[in-house]
C-alpha cells in the first residue's frame, strides 16, 4: 500500500525547480489517488530553498488540506539511506548517489522516478537515468514538467528490473598492487 | 689543395680562453644546461615508457595504497570500491582528499573504523581549480596543487594509487609517474570511471587513458568505443 513519498534535490546543486514542480495542484492530486498519505521533502541546505519550500507550501494549503497529504520537510541529512529506505516511491534528481541509494535499497524496493535538474541539463548527469530507464530500472521524467512526471505516475505498477550485480574490483587491484600472485 | 688543421683540446681550450667574452660564455652555459636538460628528460621519459612492459611488483608482505577522494558521487563510488578490498593485504593505507572537502575525509574514517584498526594517513591537498574560479587564476592554484602533489606524492611512495576523478587527480597521477620514471617506485595507476559517464569519457578520463595501467569504465557503449585503448569492462562496480 503506498503511503510515503520522498522528495530528494540532492546535497550538491540547489534543485528548487524539483520542489516547485512537486507542489502543484495536478501533481498533489495524482499523489493523493495514488493513495501516498506521507509527502517527504529534502529541500537542500541554503536558506533561499527552504523559503521556495515554505511558499510552496503556502500556495498549495488547500489542496494539501482537502487530499489530506501529511507534508513534511527538511534540508539535509546524514542518513538518507533510511529515508530512502522507509519510502514507497522516491523522486529524485540526477544524481547517481540517490540512484544508487535507491536501486540497491533491500527489499521491498522504493520504486524511483528521476527529475533531471534543467540548470545541469547539458550535463551528463542525466545519461545515467536515461540508460538504467533503458534497463527498465527506473522512470525518467525526462522534460522535467507536470506531464512527464504524471506519465511517469501512470507507470508504477510495472514490474521493474534489477540492477545488475555489484561487481568487485578487488582482484585487480590485488594484482596490481602485488599482493597477489595472479589474477 | 686541402688545408688540413689538427687542432689539440688543449689548443681548443686556449681558443676559447682569449674568446672567453661574457656573451659567449653566457650561450656556451645555456646550451649546455639545454642538452643537459634534454637529456633528463629523454632519459626519463625512456624509463617512463619501459615502465609500462614491467608486470607489478610483487609485495607479499602488503602494499601501500594511495587512495584519491574526489568529493560528493566521486568519493561514495570509490569507497564502495575500496570496501571490498581486504585491508590486511594493504598495510599502508593513504586517503588522498582536496581542501574543502572535509566530508570526504570523515567518510573514509567511518569506512576505516567499520573495517579495521585505524592506521592510516589522511592528507588535504589544496584544490587545483575550485568550481567558478577564473582560468587565469587556476594557472597558480594548480600549480601550487601540483607541487603539493609531488611533495605528498614523493613522501607516501605508494605501490598502487587509486582514483576516478574529478580534476585534481590527474596531478596525483602525474607526481606519480615522476616517481616511476625516477625508478624511486614502480607506483601502478588504476583510474575508475565514474558511473556516471555512460556514452563519453569524462575530460580526466580522457587525459588518463593513455597514462595510466589500468582504466575501469562501467558502461558496455564506453567499453566498445574505447577497446582499442585497452579499457576494461566488467560491469556496475557501485
Amino acid at each position: 500500500m503506498p503511503c510515503k513519498v520522498l522528495v530528494t534535490t540532492g546535497a550538491t546543486y540547489p534543485f528548487d525547480g524539483l520542489v516547485k514542480l512537486v507542489f502543484t495542484q495536478r501533481v498533489l492530486k495524482a499523489l493523493s489517488n495514488l493513495g501516498v498519505t506521507h509527502l517527504r521533502i529534502q529541500y537542500g541546505k541554503t536558506p533561499k530553498s527552504r523559503i521556495v519550500y515554505e511558499n510552496c507550501v503556502e500556495n498549495c494549503q488547500t489542496v494539501i488540506q482537502s487530499t489530506g497529504i501529511n507534508v513534511n520537510g527538511f534540508g539535509m541529512t546524514e542518513d538518507m539511506a533510511t529515508e530512502i529506505r522507509s519510502s514507497w516511491l522516491v523522486i529524485s534528481h540526477a544524481g547517481t548517489g540517490t540512484i544508487l541509494d535507491t536501486l540497491r535499497s533491500p527489499s521491498p524496493k522504493p520504486r524511483l522516478i528521476v527529475v533531471p535538474n534543467a540548470i545541469l541539463m547539458d550535463g551528463h548527469q542525466a545519461e545515467v537515468a536515461a540508460a538504467m530507464e533503458d534497463m527498465n530500472c527506473l522512470l525518467y521524467a525526462k522534460s522535467a514538467t507536470e506531464d512527464s512526471i504524471i506519465s511517469a505516475f501512470d507507470k508504477l505498477d510495472r514490474q521493474f528490473a534489477e540492477l545488475p550485480e555489484k561487481k568487485s574490483l578487488a582482484d585487480l587491484i590485488n594484482y596490481e598492487a602485488g599482493v597477489l600472485r595472479q589474477l | 689543395m686541402d688545408i688540413i688543421t689538427a687542432i689539440t683540446i688543449r689548443e681548443a681550450l686556449d681558443v676559447l680562453y682569449e674568446w672567453r667574452h661574457p656573451v659567449l660564455v653566457l650561450v656556451f652555459s645555456c646550451v649546455a644546461v639545454a642538452v643537459a636538460g634534454v637529456g633528463i628528460f629523454a632519459v626519463l621519459v625512456t624509463a617512463l615508457v619501459q615502465s609500462y612492459g614491467l608486470p607489478p611488483e610483487k609485495h607479499p608482505h602488503g602494499a601501500s595504497a594511495m587512495f584519491v577522494l574526489g568529493s560528493g558521487g566521486h568519493t561514495t563510488e570509490l569507497l564502495g570500491i575500496i570496501s571490498q578490498l581486504n585491508f590486511g593485504l594493504y598495510p599502508t593505507r593513504t586517503y588522498v582528499s582536496f581542501s574543502g572537502d572535509t566530508l570526504s575525509t570523515v567518510r573514509a574514517l567511518q569506512l576505516e573504523r567499520e573495517k579495521s584498526v585505524p592506521q592510516v594517513t589522511t592528507l588535504e591537498l589544496p584544490r587545483a581549480r575550485t568550481v567558478g574560479q577564473s582560468y587565469f587564476t587556476s594557472i597558480f592554484t594548480s600549480a601550487v596543487c601540483g607541487f603539493e602533489c609531488v611533495f605528498a606524492v614523493a613522501k607516501v611512495r605508494p605501490d598502487i594509487v587509486v582514483c576516478n576523478g574529478p580534476g585534481s587527480c590527474v596531478l596525483v597521477c602525474f607526481a606519480a609517474l615522476l616517481l616511476r620514471a625516477t625508478r624511486i617506485k614502480l607506483t601502478r595507476l588504476v583510474y575508475v570511471e565514474s558511473i556516471a559517464r555512460v556514452n563519453s569519457l569524462s575530460l580526466t578520463g580522457r587525459i588518463l587513458i593513455s597514462v595510466v595501467d589500468r582504466f575501469i569504465v562501467q558502461w558496455p557503449a564506453l567499453a566498445e568505443q574505447y577497446k582499442d585503448k585497452g579499457v576494461e569492462y566488467f560491469g556496475i562496480l557501485a
